[in-house]
């Protein structure tokens, strides 16, 4: 009976750390292929073959072909160039939306649950407010009142995301704080910026950046919708969803001016999306056991 | 029991067999109803004509374009007057003009159109529209018989031509308008309901003008142009207004559809803002009138649905098309002149400074109309080809801005001549302080010709007058005129009598007909 129990216990052990190692290679293959994304992203402008900004009317809706692999827009431009070029607006963007919302709601959210009382009660309501208006209808009105262009819709996005953070850093804060660690910490005389950055902060942040990373991808559809929706960015810039926006009439005339950037928009989110879950898999403790 | 249950199946079957033979009777010659389904994007609240009471802003538009209202007089294709519920007119003198009004017309309700009535409702159009009040200047209506005596305040040479403005349609005022914006009109259709994105309507019976064919109306306000492709591509409706350029390719050279297309009066031009400091500058103003492409914008951008414009109006009208001079494609003379006047790019990134003041222009603009965004990126390219930068703000919110005065261009779409007279475009976009003039323009001698143009009842001397002030106002590059829009109705085949008209406001006539 006994060598049965050691040998289900050892076969289980062998599963999870091929489980663990397919994970490891998922995380490192997708790290791979999203860095080469953000590199081909970065160095766009040196990469692209036309000027992704130069119209030549004379060339306007050609199909794909060897002189435009993706076609050209109704302004002649083309679309191959537009698509790399747009990708700087639509990921950096977003990743740089990611970054602002994490930080901010993670900040708030740490202050929050650390200091607690009715510092904690008026924020928590404030960010009570936000969460109960639909997220993309709020983000709609804010960019409208605020006007067209790609920082508008950041600062939209940024104000309807960031109290999904604070209240899971909030949350978070709220466990470690019970640790005796943190005890451990005061009694030997940490003031509290010390046991937030040296103690809370490293074991939330796993949390944290898996959310985060899980968001990405939903941030970009989210800054796609708001320019397919024309609050975004304002013309000439590149940026996948208003060229979706610019092409839907000449969807069944022209159709790559549609799908070249839904597909960009496509590969992307699931790249990152898969990344996201990768990363949950590989440091989440609880989807280990 | 065997008995009874055969009995039971004979009596079942005898009624099956009755039923079967109620349905080859013959129900008599009741024709069939003809149904005609028609797809818009120009109804709607955001174009501000929903309901059908002429008398409140542009619904008046719905009430013709319907079928539901006629006016006084009417155009013809080539905007000239026309009587359709008046017979004739005869101005008295400068401020007098007597209508005569035909003896035949009843309203759809079966009342007569008499004098009285045309007073009673032009008196409460003047009474609670806008816009008619200053354009009509009405002082006093004396109804007699068959025909009104108008008395204005001020000379109106083109008082005839305003009542042809859907807020000119002669509605009932003792059926008055119910609370869904509906009006009993003399038109050929009746509207049995009425809502902010659907009108239904039958046919009037007691039509003054002859038989109506099609029984049944359904007016579909469709907002989005590739629904509107879609839903007549799948034959939900019969016919589409406003379909977007690219789409009509579709059915172009499609043996199925039919495409009534005509040159409109609708504008799309760019007005330069006067309080602007870089649009002070002649040179930057003059630049900007060379540096645009109204060639390649109405051929490649809008694929031939629109022409060049040179002034306000279009080449059908006598002081429209070439009339008038304006300056033409021409970047290498944008480039010198702004190099002239000290616009010079200094630090090599395509776009000039001055006094270490940016090339900048802020073009505001909305994207209801779907060529405004296409001009204003058509625009971007060429001008930085003549070393100025164009940030675009094509936003619905446009009104924001249009007040807070954060825009050195707006970018906007009107009919120019709506009533087939030129004063119209003068008093509502270019005299000082008018409704329209987005640019804060003002020219003395603008103003001293417009006035002039108020006065003078002289057709002849109205074109010219028109041309002078036209020229005027391009000579100072006020405004830019980018291109006139052709308008396309397309219907399938078996739609008869549904053509576009050039002053946009008739569709729905008694001349519609359609096979099923």
């Amino acid at each position: 009976m006994k060598d049965t129990n050691a040998m289900e216990v050892s076969s289980k052990g062998f599963l999870n750390i091929k489980k663990e190692k397919t994970a490891y290679f998922k995380l490192y293959l997708l790290c791979a292929l999203t860095g080469i994304l953000l590199l081909v992203t970065f160095f766009s402008p040196k990469l692209v073959p036309f000027d992704p900004y130069e119209q030549n009317l004379s060339e306007a809706l050609q199909g794909p072909s060897n002189a435009h692999l993706l076609g050209t827009d109704r302004f002649g431009r083309d679309m191959f160039s537009r698509i790399l070029v747009g990708g700087q607006t639509t990921i950096l963007t977003s990743l740089l939306l990611v970054g602002i919302i994490t930080s901010v709601g993670t900040a708030v959210g740490v202050a929050c649950g650390y200091k607690g009382g009715k510092f904690d009660s008026f924020v928590m309501r404030i960010s009570d407010i936000f969460l109960a208006f639909p997220g993309m209808v709020f983000a709609i009105a804010v960019a409208s009142l605020l006007g067209g262009g790609i920082m508008n819709a950041v600062i939209a996005l940024a104000c309807i995301s960031w109290p999904k953070y604070a209240r899971l850093a909030r949350g978070q804060v709220l466990s470690v704080m019970n640790m005796p660690f943190i005890s451990a910490a005061r009694l030997s005389g940490s003031n509290s910026m010390k046991i937030i950055i040296k103690h809370i902060l490293p074991n939330i942040l796993g949390t944290i950046l898996v959310t985060a990373s899980l968001d990405i991808g939903t941030i970009i559809m989210e800054l796609a919708g708001l320019s397919f929706l024309g609050l975004g960015a304002m013309p000439p810039t590149p940026e996948w969803g208003s060229m979706m926006s610019n092409g839907r009439s000449m969807l069944q005339t022209s159709p790559w001016t549609v799908l070249a950037p839904g597909f960009a928009i496509f590969v992307t989110v699931m790249l990152f999306n898969l990344l996201g879950d990768t990363l949950r898999d590989v440091l989440d403790p609880k989807t280990k056991m | 029991m065997n008995k009874r249950y055969r009995i039971f199946s004979l009596f079942i079957t005898s009624i099956l067999i009755l039923a079967m033979l109620s349905g080859c009777v013959n129900t008599g010659s009741t024709p069939q109803e003809k149904t005609f389904n028609y797809g818009t994007m120009a109804y709607g609240v955001a174009m501000g004509n929903v309901g059908l009471n002429p008398h409140e802003g542009y619904s008046g538009w719905s009430t013709i374009r319907y079928g539901v209202g006629e006016t006084l007089f009417k155009f013809n294709e080539s905007m000239e007057l026309e009587p359709w519920l008046a017979t004739d007119y005869e101005q008295i003198d400068e401020y007098t003009v007597r209508i005569n009004l035909r003896d035949d017309v009843t309203f759809s309700n079966g009342n007569k159109m008499t004098g009285e009535a045309v007073k009673d409702c032009l008196e409460n159009l003047i009474a609670v529209h806008d816009r008619a009040p200053s354009d009509l200047q009405i002082k006093s209506i004396e109804a007699d018989g068959q025909s009104i005596t108008i008395t204005s305040n001020i000379k109106v040479p083109g008082l005839v031509n305003y009542l042809c403005d859907p807020y000119g349609t002669i509605i009932d005022m003792e059926a008055g308008v119910t609370e869904d914006k509906n009006v009993v009109g003399t038109g050929p259709y009746i509207a049995t309901r009425v809502t902010d994105t659907e009108i239904n309507l039958i046919s009037n019976d007691n039509y003054w003008n002859g038989e109506v064919i099609v029984n049944n109306i359904n007016v579909k306000s469709i907002t989005d142009g590739d629904t509107l492709t879609m839903a007549l591509q799948s034959g939900d409706i019969d016919a589409a207004q406003g379909l977007p350029y690219v789409s009509l390719q579709l059915f172009q050279d499609d043996p199925d559809y039919t495409i009534s297309s005509t040159n409109t009066s609708r504008l799309y031009q760019a007005a330069l803002n006067f309080r602007s400091k870089l649009i002070q500058d002649d040179a930057v103003r003059e630049a900007m009138a060379l540096s645009m492409d109204k060639e390649g914008f109405t051929s490649v951008l809008l694929q031939g649905n629109g022409s060049p414009a040179i002034g306000p109006y279009p080449a059908n009208f006598t002081f429209g098309g070439d009339a008038v001079r304006a300056d033409e494609y021409d970047i290498d003379k944008a480039r010198d002149i702004l190099e002239d006047a000290g616009w010079i790019d200094s630090d090599g990134d395509g776009i000039r400074e001055k006094d270490g003041k940016r090339l900048t222009i802020r073009w505001l603009t909305y994207t209801s109309r779907q060529e405004l965004p296409l001009l204003a990126e058509s625009v971007q390219a060429t001008y930085k080809e003549a070393g100025i930068e164009v940030l675009v703000n094509a936003t619905d919110n446009f009104r924001d801005f249009l007040q807070s005065g954060e825009y050195d261009v707006y970018a906007s779409a009107f009919v120019a001549a709506p009533t087939g007279d030129p004063q119209y475009y003068f008093t509502t976009h270019v005299v000082d302080g008018s409704d329209y003039n987005r640019g804060y323009y003002r020219n003395d001698n603008v103003e001293k010709l417009v006035e002039k143009l108020r006065e003078e009842f002289d057709t002849e001397r109205r074109s010219g007058l028109a041309v002078e002030i036209a020229q005027q106002v391009l000579d100072d590059r006020a405004y830019i005129y980018a291109s006139h829009l052709k308008m396309s109705f397309v219907m399938r085949n078996g739609v008869a009598g549904f053509t576009a008209h050039p002053s946009d406001y008739y569709e729905i006539t008694s001349k519609l007909d359609i096979d099923k």
